[in-house]
């Protein structure tokens, strides 16, 4: 089974933007930019990008990190994202 | 530039075969001094003992040594280099787990190498003992002595020394010959004894001989340092070399056999160690004197093993970073003076505990199975997914050494009481700094936050040319882990932001690149923003030592050569009475936050890992930046997304 992890993640450098809404096994829906990303790093059991950093789009902070270097947004796993929709394209990502 | 390489480890000429006598069998060259003796021990001299242990001795050393690893572990080779580190680097893509059994067999691989030492030493030393008035010679401090000069030594190097070593090995395995065809003449019935037969019915019929197999171990202990000594010689020569060295090696088993049948038969062998009593009594001093050199040379090529050992532990980031010395120009000749420290309290130890060779075979063989277990299962894998070898060939291969070495280690584990425990125990602490390591890394990696590149790349150029803010450095060097063109680690991004701007003219970002294959040393560069931003990453070998500093000189050198790179003046004017560029690194380190996330499971293994990381060395001097220009930047390991937190605010008058 290929890693979605990385299918994402080139989604995002080939440029389909950094603005989407994921859609999370639990039936929430998350929108916002794609501001970085953590790597599962080999570790046994996790995909190559184990969790996404997400900003709520009308947050201004170029760094995605506040006035005390403290990152705003939410971090999501992986293994929980179901859908990514790419809103600048619509392009579409199926995890599961 | 592969046909170069091959074509310099495939030499065959006299100067290159003695080489390999002298680098390659030291080990398993110097099992002669203790195995038959450790096989007979306390029991009446019988043919069936006798015949049998022979026997089982040649088959294992035709099984395990010659088929197992001559014929197919050598050719496993990763770019010239062997050993059990260098087949994991070549299979480690085809299976997620087989990072485990490596860190397992390694440790054990360097838990025997405090018992190698003692034991072949004392082995000889003890000879002495046989020579008329020396009887009552105490052989503990001599051994003590020997190996305290041994490992004070090995800061000089064994380059002059070593040239010594071949010539001294053909004379010990000459006398061994010699030795043993002399009494093989007075009873040549031994040589039936190469017949399985007498193998099988020594364990199925003789009592407690399958236990016995421990002894019968011994004789092939070395073969895996064979296998790790690869990358000096070359597999034909050892190949070549290994028909000489096993016709001598079997020819003194016998011989050494025969005299039991001749000299000791229906009695008892006592104190007496076969290996001495063979030898003529006028050459029982130069005889001793030959076993001591050649258990020296056995000694050092198990200390220079155990430096390499490490040394790929430490480049696969099994290890922590600790210094790493180049006695000599020989290359891959290193010095780790915490390993050499290690080892020689560890077989001081051993001989102070054990006291005597007889005592110390019950501590040898049990963890050495363990290593060649874990070899058989990684080469499974080199057949399978690199020679592509027919599936049910592989599951044969695997049955058969599988088989062997289960019943060794069955045989050896019943040592664990009597002395085996000190190497499991050994191995053991080895298992669980190579995991923690290992592990640990792999976590703290994953809580490195990515950001991509791009974004912020024209951020860059602006602070790069705004005047108001003052300049940090002309050139700003980051080491990134990041191995993708497009991606930068968050906390670069934020050092390069945050608090006072690092203004700079030209902003770098190093990686180094690990890679399967042993000395690779290559480079490629990529400008982002051209004359702003460049990303360079430098592949490196697994059994290179990282000079960060000397490398990015040479290809800042390359550079300015090819005139892709403007030096710039510096802004205060000092650039006319120093052309040197004016170059700045930035060590970022991590340490453990209190906001995190951790598991119990996550947090002791990172505690052990941060605490392992600060007994070894610094990345700066790790990276080899120790001369330059260098800002180490502390950053906390995790950092939390701020949760919803309602804090209310009291009214002062209430």
């Amino acid at each position: 089974m290929s890693d979605t992890s990385l299918a994402f993640m080139h989604a995002l450098a080939e440029n389909h933007g950094r603005d989407v809404s994921i859609s999370l096994l639990d039936g929430t829906v998350h929108s916002g930019e794609i501001v970085g990303y953590f790597k599962g790093d080999g570790v046994i059991g996790t995909s190559y990008i184990y969790k996404w950093h997400l900003l709520p789009k009308g947050v201004d902070n170029p760094t995605g990190l506040d006035f005390w270097g403290v990152p705003a947004g939410e971090y999501i796993l992986h293994k929980h994202i179901e859908k990514v929709v790419f809103l600048s394209d619509g392009f579409t990502l199926i995890m599961k | 530039m592969k046909k170069v390489f091959e074509s310099a480890h495939s030499r065959v000429s006299a100067a290159t075969l003695l080489v390999a006598l002298g680098i390659i069998y030291g080990d398993i060259g110097t099992s002669p001094l203790y195995v038959v003796k450790a096989v007979v021990g306390e029991r009446p001299v019988t043919e069936m003992l006798v015949y049998g242990a022979v026997s089982c001795v040649f088959w294992t050393i035709t099984f395990q040594t010659t088929f197992k690893y001559i014929y197919l572990t050598l050719r496993a080779d990763n770019r010239g280099e062997g050993g059990i580190f260098s087949l994991y680097a070549l299979v480690r893509r085809y299976g997620k787990y087989l990072i485990i059994p490596t860190i397992i067999g390694a440790s054990a691989l360097l838990a025997d190498g405090i018992i190698t030492p003692p034991i072949s030493v004392a082995s000889a030393v003890e000879g002495l003992s046989n020579i008329n008035g020396l009887d009552n010679i105490p052989t503990m401090p001599i051994v003590i002595v020997i190996i305290s000069i041994l490992f004070i030594v090995q800061r000089f190097g064994t380059q002059i020394v070593g040239r010594m070593f071949g010539p001294a090995m053909l004379t010990w395995f000459s006398m061994l010959f010699i030795l043993g065809i002399l009494q093989v003449i007075q009873h040549p019935d031994i040589i039936k004894a190469l017949n399985p037969y007498y193998a099988y019915a020594f364990l199925t019929q003789y009592p407690g001989g399958f236990a016995l197999l421990g002894g019968v171990f011994l004789a092939t202990t070395g073969a895996e340092a064979l296998y790790s000594d690869l990358g000096h010689c070359g597999k034909k020569n050892i190949r070549i070399t290994w028909v000489f060295v096993k016709t001598c090696l079997i020819t003194n088993y016998m011989g050494q056999a025969a005299w039991l049948m001749n000299s000791r038969y229906d009695s008892f062998l006592g104190s007496e160690n076969p290996f001495f009593m063979i030898m003529p009594e006028w050459f029982l001093l130069p005889g001793v004197l030959i076993a001591t050199m050649a258990a020296i040379i056995a000694s050092q090529a198990l200390i220079s093993g155990s430096y390499t050992l490490i040394n790929e532990a430490m480049n696969l980031n099994f290890w922590p970073r600790i210094a790493v010395r180049q006695p000599s120009d020989t290359k891959g000749q290193i010095y780790i003076p915490s390993v050499n420290i290690m080892l020689w309290i560890g077989c001081v130890l051993v001989v102070l505990h054990f006291k005597t060779s007889s005592h110390m075979e019950a501590a040898y063989g049990l963890a050495i199975t363990i290593t060649m277990m874990v070899t058989t299962y990684l080469l499974s894998y080199y057949l399978a997914f690199k020679l592509r070898w027919p599936k049910l060939l592989i599951g044969l291969l695997v049955t058969l050494f599988a088989s062997i070495e289960i019943s060794f280690f069955i045989a050896n584990i019943r040592k664990f009481p009597e002395g085996g425990y000190i190497t499991i125990m050994v191995s053991s602490i080895f298992i669980l700094i190579m995991y923690t390591i290992y592990k640990g890394r792999k976590i703290s990696n994953r809580f490195t936050k990515f950001v991509d590149l791009g974004k912020y790349a024209q951020q860059i150029k602006r602070l790069s040319e705004d005047d108001e803010v003052p300049r940090f450095s002309t050139h700003l060097v980051y080491l990134t882990k990041a191995n993708y063109r497009h991606e930068i680690e968050e906390k670069i991004i934020k050092s390069i932001f945050s608090k006072k701007p690092k203004r700079a003219d030209v902003y770098w970002f190093l990686h180094i690149h690990r890679t399967e294959a042993p000395y690779t040393l290559s480079y490629n560069v990529s400008e982002l923003i051209e004359d702003k931003v460049i990303k360079v990453n430098i592949h490196v070998g697994f059994r290179i030592q990282p000079r960060t500093e000397l490398y990015f000189k040479l290809i800042v050198q390359a550079l300015i050569d090819n005139k892709e790179l403007n030096l710039h003046l510096r802004d205060d004017g000092s650039t006319k009475y120093n052309y040197e560029p004016d170059f700045k690194f930035v060590v970022i380190e991590k340490f453990l936050s209190v906001e995190n996330e951790f598991s119990l499971n996550e947090g002791l293994l990172l505690n052990g890992y941060f605490f392992l990381k600060q007994l070894g060395q610094s990345d700066e001097k790790a990276f080899g930046l120790d001369k330059s220009d260098v800002v180490i930047e502390d950053v906390p390991l995790v950092y939390q997304p701020v949760n919803q937190v309602q804090l209310t605010r009291l009214d002062n008058n209430a």
